[in-house]
């Protein structure tokens, strides 16, 4: 397969245009390089593609601080909150969001696995956090949901989580709460299911903790201790980053939760530990899962799908063996933690 | 009738106007969809050379997150679900093409989603492995080398590190087969497309347990790195040419075409509806005018008609006036022309009475002929309004018959002479001896008599009256002519009419009637009468009337 193949003569100049041959200029000899490396019957190939993948690497950070400020529009993002909390949302008039995803504590119930769980009916997964959603590509554990306004429905309408009981009845509800114009003061309609969706999606985008340590550390703004900077980089060399990466820490794509070693130490496997598999149908997404973002994680304990971690020192000695199938020393695992905690930013259930 | 047809014209050209715009409103070439449809699809070949790159900098290791992969497809869904609405310009036949290409653009962008998907699941895991395994290996061979009789399994490990690391530089199917065979020789499988072990010895390798912990987990990452590093790949490969592009540009190609098309029909239906307006204006216009015109036209007509009523009413207003004018004129005639034969008979009568039959025969005599001359010529005058008064209401018939002429003229002439006496003179001259005419005897009679005697009474007594007879092709000329007063020449117009008297004529008496009984006899007789008079010197009236000869008459 060679480069004419794909190259100009396919796509041509004019359909790229000059915007696109500039970017293309830097793409040129990266693709080139795919190319020849998968090339079958390239024997000898050029110097450029012997040079191991990391070498190649820029001084591009793998993690992206996450940025001040947002443009939401602030009448929406008020409703949304309103809204979050409200419990005539739920069926039985006792659970809104944030009986599970407490906003002063890391946005879920910290400390309580699944089975232990006192104020709610136990959610079938471990609560994630619902801060820095605006930055995760999917949503839930098997990333079944695209978008958060998809995303609403599910525990809104989950009997066992809010049990709303359809929309026309939440819409009923909301409509004899909430003052038409206060509704109206973000969406002209009135209270209507997108409207609702919309609200509380954008509230949830709100909810961004930025100016965490580390996110200045990256800004130069200040410094890691010796112990937080070993952690991460052993993070780096151990290999974390190549799944926890990108600006929230992972969130960016699907892994199988045991890539070296049975993830479940030889437990029984439950329905909700094949992952990704109960949305796909699919054989090779047995037991893979949305690799959740390691932002503000010192706070969201317990961890993994099920809750089987109660510490980070934990989780992170997990990690190292069924991920990477290395046994993390306890320096290691403690600088790894230390280096986790400074990924804790401004909390936004303290601002408000 | 042309204004009818201009009218149903200019309906008819309205009616297709309205249509052509509103089928213009409904039309939907508008420019900004265009713009944003095509901006979609070149926005979609732009992601797509965007989502190539990254995922070669993601293969190279040139960025180590995801997130710019990520964000190239989340713009993509974006794209797409800005193509699900295609404009409306878009129809017919192009648009199912459109709709097809976008159906394989999308279902080329969904696989691309999946083997995005698939790649960072492989690629994050062999990143891992790629650089855990030399480390791993080494200390294997290091703890190895401590051990004795481990000089096959350095041997196999060496060869496998060899084949996983040319593997890692490029997998070609040589370098795969080699590796999984080095695989197979530590006795490791590794799943692949091809069969696992197909063409490769397989060996069971004796671990020494000191190092078989250390030396699964190597083992492991270079089965990973065998295994996801071929599919990474065919991936990254399978990425790189399932071209999105393609359909994208072919739908590109369609909707710009679609709307140069719907542009130059719009063109040609504004320059149509343009042409209609035009030719609705000049109908309109020539609708108008002709409504003018043909106002202009009738009211002409009506004032026309209107005229003519006014000039009959003012005929007939003439006529009633005239006749009111002639009866007056009768009247005044009468009470004045009758009085004086009536005054002779009475005197006449009272004379004869008063002498009591003693007066002498001739005086008797002469009273009587005097009471009968009087009552003849009130019978004349009587006779003569009747003429007129039936000639005016065209009951004047005529009576012809037979007659020689020339005994009819006799007979006047001597009546004439016994009227107005012997000591008058009259020339009589009669040229046509033996001639027999088809004539109203009575009427010919009244014109001559008249004419004869005008002529003595309207000159001196010791003048002469010709009178002359004489043939004339198929006419008979009689000519009266005086050397008396003659008629003043602002009489002339006037002379035939009833009544009317010369101004010249004095205290000669007289009804005013004569000429026009003269006249409206011969009118019966499609004769003429011309008059020529000098003033003081005398009147010629010359007759011409037409007669039918005797043969033609008996035929
Ligand atoms: C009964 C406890 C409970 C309540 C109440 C609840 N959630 Fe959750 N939430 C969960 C659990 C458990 C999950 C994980 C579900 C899964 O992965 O399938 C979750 C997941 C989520 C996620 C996805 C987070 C991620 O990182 O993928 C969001 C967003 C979210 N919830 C929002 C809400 C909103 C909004 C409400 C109120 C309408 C709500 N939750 C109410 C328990 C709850
Ligand atoms: C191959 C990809 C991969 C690698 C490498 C990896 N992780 Fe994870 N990590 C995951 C996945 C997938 C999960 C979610 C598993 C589950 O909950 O079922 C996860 C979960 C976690 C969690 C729990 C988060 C929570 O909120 O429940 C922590 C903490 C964590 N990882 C830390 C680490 C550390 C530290 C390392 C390096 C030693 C590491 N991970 C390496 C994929 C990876």
């Amino acid at each position: 397969m060679g480069w004419t193949t794909w190259g100009w003569t396919t796509w041509g100049w004019t359909t790229w245009g000059w915007t696109t041959w500039r970017r293309g200029a830097l793409a040129a000899p990266l693709l080139a390089l795919v190319g020849c490396a998968a090339a079958e019957s390239h024997e000898a190939p050029p110097l450029a593609s012997r040079i191991p993948h990391e070498q190649l690497a820029t001084r591009e950070d793998p993690i992206e601080p996450i940025p001040r400020g947002s443009s939401l529009d602030p009448r929406r993002v008020a409703l949304g909150r309103q809204l979050f909390a409200d419990k005539r949302l739920s069926g039985d008039g006792k659970k809104a969001c944030t009986t599970c995803h407490d906003l002063a504590r890391g946005g879920v119930v910290p400390g309580e696995a699944r089975s232990t769980h006192p104020r709610a009916a136990p959610g079938p997964y471990n609560v994630p956090t619902v801060f820095n959603v605006a930055f995760d590509f999917r949503y839930n554990w098997d990333g079944k949901y695209k978008t958060l306004e998809e995303h609403l429905s599910a525990p809104l309408m989950s009997p066992v989580v809010m049990n709303g009981g359809g929309w026309k009845a939440v819409v009923a509800r909301l409509e004899r709460a909430y003052a038409s114009a206060f509704f109206a003061a973000g969406y002209r309609d009135g209270v209507t299911r997108h409207g609702i969706e919309s609200a509380i999606a954008i509230y949830q985008r709100s909810l961004t903790t930025p100016d965490a340590k580390f996110d200045r550390y990256l800004r130069g703004e200040t410094q890691l201790s010796d112990r937080e900077r070993a952690g991460y980089e052993i993070f780096k060399n151990v290999g974390c980053i190549t799944c926890h990466q990108g600006i929230n820490v992972g969130g960016n794509l699907f892994q199988r939760f045991g890539v070296m070693a049975d993830a479940l130490d030889g437990r029984q496997p439950t329905r909700l530990d094949m992952g990704r598999f109960l949305v796909t149908g699919k054989q090779r997404d047995m037991r893979v899962f949305r690799v959740p973002s390691l932002r503000n994680v010192a706070l969201t304990a317990p961890y993994f799908h099920d809750g089987s971690a109660a510490t980070l020192d934990d989780a992170v000695r997990h990690m190292g063996r069924v991920q990477l199938g290395y046994i993390l020393t306890e320096h290691e695992v403690h600088s790894i933690v230390a280096f986790l905690e400074t990924l804790t930013g401004r909390q936004p259930g303290t601002r408000r | 009738m042309r204004i009818g047809t201009l009218r149903a014209a200019a309906l008819v050209v309205g009616v297709a106007l309205v249509a052509m715009i509103v089928l213009r409103l409904r039309r939907d070439d508008n420019p900004a969809d265009q713009m944003r449809f095509a901006r979609a699809l070149r926005r979609s070949l732009e992601l797509d050379a965007r989502l190539n790159e990254e995922i070669a900098k993601s293969r190279l290791g040139v960025v180590t997150h995801y997130d710019a992969l990520v964000a190239v497809g989340d713009k993509m869904t974006d794209v797409s679900r800005q193509l699900a609405v295609i404009p409306a310009f878009i129809d017919g036949h192009a648009r199912s093409d459109v709709k097809a290409q976008l159906s394989s653009y999308r279902s080329a962008r969904d696989t691309k989603g999946q083997l995005v998907e698939t790649f960072k699941t492989a690629h994050s895991v062999l990143r891992n492995s790629v650089r855990a395994f030399p480390h791993n290996l080494q200390r294997v061979l290091a703890a190895a080398r401590k051990l004795r009789q481990t000089e096959p399994l350095a041997r196999k490990l060496t060869r496998l590190e060899r084949a996983v690391t040319l593997l890692v530089v490029g997998s070609t199917r040589a370098r795969v087969r080699e590796a999984r065979c080095a695989l197979a020789a530590v006795g490791v499988k590794a799943k692949t497309k091809e069969k696992p072990q197909a063409g490769c010895t397989v060996a069971k390798l004796e671990t020494p347990s000191a190092i078989a912990r250390q030396l699964a987990i190597a083992l492991s990452h270079a089965r990973l790195i065998v295994e996801l590093q071929p599919r990474i790949d065919s991936i990254v490969r399978r990425i790189v040419t399932l071209s999105v592009a393609k359909p994208a540009m072919a739908a590109l190609d369609i909707s710009e075409m679609s709307h140069r098309r719907a542009l130059a029909s719009g063109r040609t239906q504004r320059l149509v509806i343009f042409a209609l307006a035009l030719v609705l204006t000049v109908l309109t216009a020539a609708y108008i005018i002709g409504r003018l015109r043909r106002t202009a036209s009738a009211l002409r007509e009506a004032t026309a008609r209107l005229e003519t009523a006014l000039a009959e009413l003012g005929i007939e207003r003439d006529r009633a006036k005239d006749l009111a004018e002639l009866r007056s004129k009768f009247v005044s005639m009468a009470s004045h022309e009758f009085r004086t034969p009536l005054a002779r008979i009475l005197s006449s009568a009272e004379s004869l009475h008063s002498g009591n039959g003693k007066r002498p025969q001739a005086v008797r005599d002469k009273h009587m002929g005097r009471v009968k001359d009087a009552v003849k010529e009130m019978t004349q005058m009587l006779e003569d309004v009747l003429l007129i008064g039936h000639a005016e209401t065209g009951l004047l018939e005529l009576k012809p018959q037979q007659l020689a002429l020339r005994e009819v003229c006799d007979g006047i002439v001597e009546a004439t002479r016994n009227l107005v006496g012997e000591e008058r003179q009259l020339d009589y001259d009669v040229s046509v001896n033996g001639a027999s005419v088809w004539l109203d005897e009575k009427l010919l009679n009244r014109v001559l008599s008249n004419l004869l005697i005008n002529a003595f009474k309207y000159s001196g007594d010791d003048t002469s009256v010709r009178f002359a007879v004489q043939a004339d092709e198929g006419a008979v000329l009689f000519t009266v002519s005086d050397q008396g007063l003659g008629i003043p020449p602002e009489d002339l117009p006037h002379l035939f009419e009833a009544f009317h008297r010369g101004s010249n004529t004095g205290m000669i008496p007289g009804t005013g009637l004569g000429l026009a009984v003269v006249k409206r006899s011969l009118d019966v007789h499609g004769g003429t009468i011309d008059v020529e008079s000098q003033l003081g010197r005398g009147t010629t009236f010359t007759v011409r009337v037409p007669f039918v000869p005797q043969e033609e008459v008996e035929a």
